[in-house]
């Protein structure tokens, strides 16, 4: 990612080309929990990566690019939801967790069906979670973000994301008892 | 010790949890002792469930629609540094058909593209458009290709298509590359105009409510009519083009549709093909594959994506001509031996 992000700074197209092929469901998916409205969602992704383009000999190539076109699109959302913070985190639903089950590779050591019921609780107690504790959550753990690059997405300081995951943290163990 | 509390922020399980890396380490540390197998177990649920994220289906045209309109953004002015490649004299074989833009009251002999196209039912009816400012690329189903400029549509019969011959309705301007199949020739019906080709590459401008057509060849044989010839069916049926009647390389024909006449057929003039592709010579001496691609690029405004550094300084030499698109792009292929792919964007050779 590093060599193609360099060559889109130079201006090579079919790097620009490959670097949203790459991401483009990636954002799309994070994005729509902001609106849940597609266009918008569309729109913000296009105006993002035509100023990517137009501005790309300002950006740095030792950059994430995947961070850099997160905190992007996630100001952008921001901005057009008129500065509101509209993460709404939806809902998961029993397919969203079914696809979690452990696979048939360390069956041996699990029981399946005890499993089952913990993440159907786990479930629940995910979608009582606040929108910021899910946002957090899904930076961390589901895009891979480090703790100070959620935050940098998020607008907060580095202490607020971990007390918010934290938090989230205990909420679920306690369903595991 | 392995507190649920201490795996739930370690990047390594986490790591393991979700892509199953590092997995000797964890593997055996939960072999190691029943609590911490315990305490793994729950971090591991509790992992899962964080990364947990609700199914937003995201289709492929999506992207592609979004990437248009990124792409349009972003377009950059032509500048002149490319010219030079198609100020190159072509020996390319083509033909152009020109309809005219003068207009006068209509006769009964005026066909429209609606009318053609009311043969074909409409559920079996394939029509491709070119709104856009840009010339598009269309591929046919046996691969003939055509570049269709601003306000210009293609359209064929999805049954019927290259079962006898290869039949198409057009409308507007567009440069063909028909692939050589004597046994199934290629017809285009454009307005009052039929035109017959065996396999060669051609242009057809034919903007609707215009008062003239012209058939400009730049190589190959075309042979024209009318839909009132006597010959028609005759023309439509046989498998040749008739001999003495058809026009080859730099010659062009003209109908004017108030009289339903042809004009002689006369030698085209240089300035009447103005676009890239017309009168680009694809023909190469050991040019390097960059720049045979970029050419490909230019001529037929497709983006082909390959991987630039592996093939710097690689030279080929291919005589290419009225090959339609996806053949020159596989002969290319062949000979450096790589595949190419179709994508709804790009093209790409891997």
């Amino acid at each position: 990612m590093t060599r193609l992000w360099r060559s889109f700074i130079a201006g090579d197209e079919d790097a620009f080309s490959e670097i949203y092929e790459a991401f483009f469901k990636i954002l799309y998916r994070y994005g729509y929990h902001f609106a849940a409205d597609h266009s918008l969602v569309k729109d913000a992704i296009q105006e993002l990566f035509t100023d990517l383009w137009r501005l790309r000999s300002n950006l740095s190539d030792t950059t994430s690019v995947k961070f850099y076109l997160f905190r992007s699109l996630r100001r952008r959302l921001h901005t057009l939801a008129g500065g509101e913070d509209v993460y709404q985190a939806l809902p998961l639903s029993e397919n969203d967790l079914r696809g979690l089950q452990t696979d048939s590779r360390e069956q041996y050591l699990i029981d399946k069906e005890t499993e089952e019921i913990h993440l159907k609780q786990l479930g629940e107690g995910i979608n009582k979670l606040t929108t910021r504790q899910r946002e957090a959550l899904r930076l961390k753990y589901y895009e891979g973000f480090t703790l100070s690059e959620a935050a940098s997405i998020m607008n907060m300081n580095e202490q607020s994301v971990r007390n918010l995951i934290q938090r989230a943290i205990i909420s679920l163990r306690s369903l595991l008892s | 010790m392995y507190s649920v509390e201490e795996l739930v922020w370690n990047d390594s399980f986490i790591n393991w949890v979700r892509y199953n890396k590092n997995s000797d380490f964890w593997e055996s540390l939960r072999a190691s002792d029943p609590a911490v197998e315990e305490n793994i177990r729950k971090a591991a649920l509790i992992v899962k469930a964080a990364a947990a994220t609700p199914e937003i289906p995201v289709e492929e045209s999506e992207a592609a629609e979004v990437w248009n309109r990124i792409r349009r953004d972003t377009a950059e002015p032509e500048t002149g540094n490319r010219k030079w490649h198609w100020a190159v004299a072509s020996v390319a074989a083509a033909f152009l058909v020109f309809l005219g833009i003068y207009n006068y009251g209509k006769t009964d002999t005026r066909v429209s593209y609606e009318n053609l196209i009311s043969e074909v039912a409409s559920s079996d009816y394939k029509e491709i458009r070119n709104d856009g400012p840009d010339p598009v690329s269309v591929s046919l189903p046996d691969r003939s290709s055509v570049v269709l400029y601003q306000g210009s549509k293609i359209g064929y019969s999805l049954s019927g298509y290259n079962r006898e011959k290869r039949e198409v309705y057009f409308s507007g301007e567009g440069f063909f590359e028909v692939s050589k199949n004597p046994q199934k020739p290629f017809f285009v019906y454009s307005n009052e105009l039929i035109t017959k080709v065996l396999g060669t590459s051609f242009t057809i401008k034919a903007p609707e409510n215009s008062e003239k057509i012209e058939v400009i060849v730049k190589s190959g044989k075309v042979e024209v009519i009318t839909r009132k010839d006597p010959r028609k069916k005759k023309v439509l049926e046989s498998k040749e083009l008739e001999e003495g009647n058809y026009l080859v390389e730099n010659q062009k024909i003209d109908l004017e549709r108030a009289t339903m006449k042809l004009s002689p057929i006369v030698k085209r003039e240089l300035t009447e093909l103005n676009h890239a592709v017309q009168q680009m010579k694809f023909d190469f001496d050991e040019e390097p594959v960059t720049r045979i691609i970029a050419d490909l690029e230019l001529a037929y405004n497709v983006r082909i994506s390959y991987d630039k550094v592996k093939w710097q300084g690689t030279k080929l030499t291919a005589h290419l001509s009225d090959e339609p698109l996806y053949d020159k792009i596989e002969m290319i292929c062949k000979a450096i031996e790589a595949e190419y792919e179709v994508r709804p964007d790009k093209i790409v050779i891997k």
